[in-house]
């Protein structure tokens, strides 16, 4: 059998029970337990009237006057003759009653079937208690057959349509779920982007507190009285070089391979191959920067010093030196100024000690030998 | 003239407070053009879904 016969059959047979079993559950679901026993002993006497009412035409016979019967009327008279009148009162009043008791019980036997006209429930109940459990259920429920055809009918008959429905749900919860999950990707995207945000910034972090740490030993080595110019290497390998005339001498050189010149002659030429020049020609004070091999940089910075003496600072470092290029090129997180002020500053103190030292000794060429290891 | 292989470190903010505020908006904007970005992708996927259902 066909599926969709499967469906016709159970919609017809929804169709027939539904005007068969929804009067009765009505009927269950109106009427109380209470006072069908009443209902039962007056049930006899309605039915009696409407059945004389009925037979009114057959009043009108003359019974007597029918052949067979007017004899045994004449019989059963005679010898009801003899019988004595309280007797036949007695004998009538037993009779009525007794026939009366039994036209009661059948009575509530009809009252306590489901397919009558007189069914009551609370006979029903009482006369047919298993029954009665069954369809009681169907007395507290709101439902009816009826409405479940109703309800059915679109499943059962319109199928092609409850298909739409539940590919358009389907469509819907599709939809839905692409929106989330492409929410969820782009909370993905925003997380890793930030965690990298937070990884760079602790980054920066240590490499400041590392700096730091340099600083501190600086600073009580200052304090000691043991400071030097060839401690100032807390960001990578240096080199210092003093403007004298119209050239640059090398006077410190930490940490490099030491292949850097120990003069420069300041002209456009030089400018344009070494930072050193080009930063000592800048006025505008700001750094500069060359590669001085493939993947070795040099920063420069050009310092002014007591004595109207000017330093360039060197910063020697490979490309791989991240500390040294996030602490010197890289201006995205912190301000690098600050470093190179740093250094300005440290070889302030050195260069002061340096003349102090100078005049106590008279000695002319005194900071070369004094600061350089 | 030869080409100059020195360049100057040029710094274009004046303190640490503007780096800061710059970074923060930077990150916004990073975060805005992520969920443009996505939204564009969705759009797209859902007009070649639609397209796909009404072959």
């Amino acid at each position: 059998m066909s599926d969709l016969n499967i469906r016709l059959n159970y919609h017809s047979f929804l169709e027939e029970i539904k005007n068969d079993f929804d009067p009765i559950i009505k009927k269950m679901r109106e009427q109380d337990f209470d006072g069908w026993r009443g209902q039962a002993w007056k049930g006899p006497l309605k039915k009696l009237k409407n059945t004389f009412k009925s037979a009114g035409t057959l009043a009108k016979i003359k019974w007597a006057g029918l052949p067979l019967i007017g004899p045994v009327i004449a019989g059963v008279g005679g010898y009801l003759a003899h019988i004595p009148l309280w007797g036949m009162i007695s004998a009538a009043a037993f009779i009525i009653m007794i026939t009366y008791w039994i036209l009661v019980c059948r009575f509530t036997n009809e009252m306590a079937s489901i397919a009558s006209e007189h069914f009551h429930v609370g006979a029903f109940k009482a006369k047919k208690p298993k029954e009665y459990a069954l369809w009681a259920a169907f007395r507290h429920s709101g439902a009816t057959f009826n409405g479940l055809y109703a309800f059915m009918t679109p499943l059962l008959i319109d199928a092609s349509k409850t298909d739409v429905s539940i590919e358009q749900i389907l469509n819907y919860a599709k939809g839905q779920q692409d929106f989330l999950q492409a929410n969820i990707d782009t909370y993905k995207e925003e997380r890793a982007f930030l965690l990298s945000e937070i990884e760079k910034n602790e980054k920066y972090v240590l490499y400041l507190i590392d700096l730091l740490k340099s600083i501190n030993t600086a600073i009580y080595r200052i304090a000691n009285g043991v400071m030097n110019f060839s401690e100032l290497d807390f960001i990578s390998a240096y080199t210092i070089y003093e403007v004298r005339g119209d050239k640059l001498y090398k006077f410190v050189d930490k940490g490099t391979t030491g292949s850097s010149p120990e003069q420069f002659e300041i002209n456009k030429e030089n400018a344009l191959r070494y930072a050193v020049v080009d930063a000592a020609m800048s006025s505008d004070g700001d750094p500069r920067y060359n590669l001085s091999s493939p993947g070795r940089n040099v920063v420069s910075y050009r310092m002014k010093m007591f004595n109207q003496a000017v330093w360039i600072w060197n910063f020697h470092f490979d490309d791989g030196n991240d500390r040294a290029l996030s602490l010197t090129l890289s201006h995205d997180i912190i301000d690098i100024r600050e470093v190179y002020r740093l250094v300005h500053a440290f070889c302030l103190i050195l260069q002061k000690e340096m003349l102090r030292e100078k005049e106590m000794t008279q000695s002319g060429d005194s900071y070369d030998k004094t600061y350089q290891n | 003239m030869a080409t100059p292989m020195t360049k100057p470190i040029k710094i274009e903010f004046t303190s640490q407070k503007e780096i800061t505020k710059a970074n923060r908006e930077r990150r916004q904007d990073v975060l805005k053009a992520l969920q443009i970005i996505r939204k564009g992708q969705s759009e797209a996927a859902a007009s070649l879904a639609a397209e796909k259902n009404d072959k």
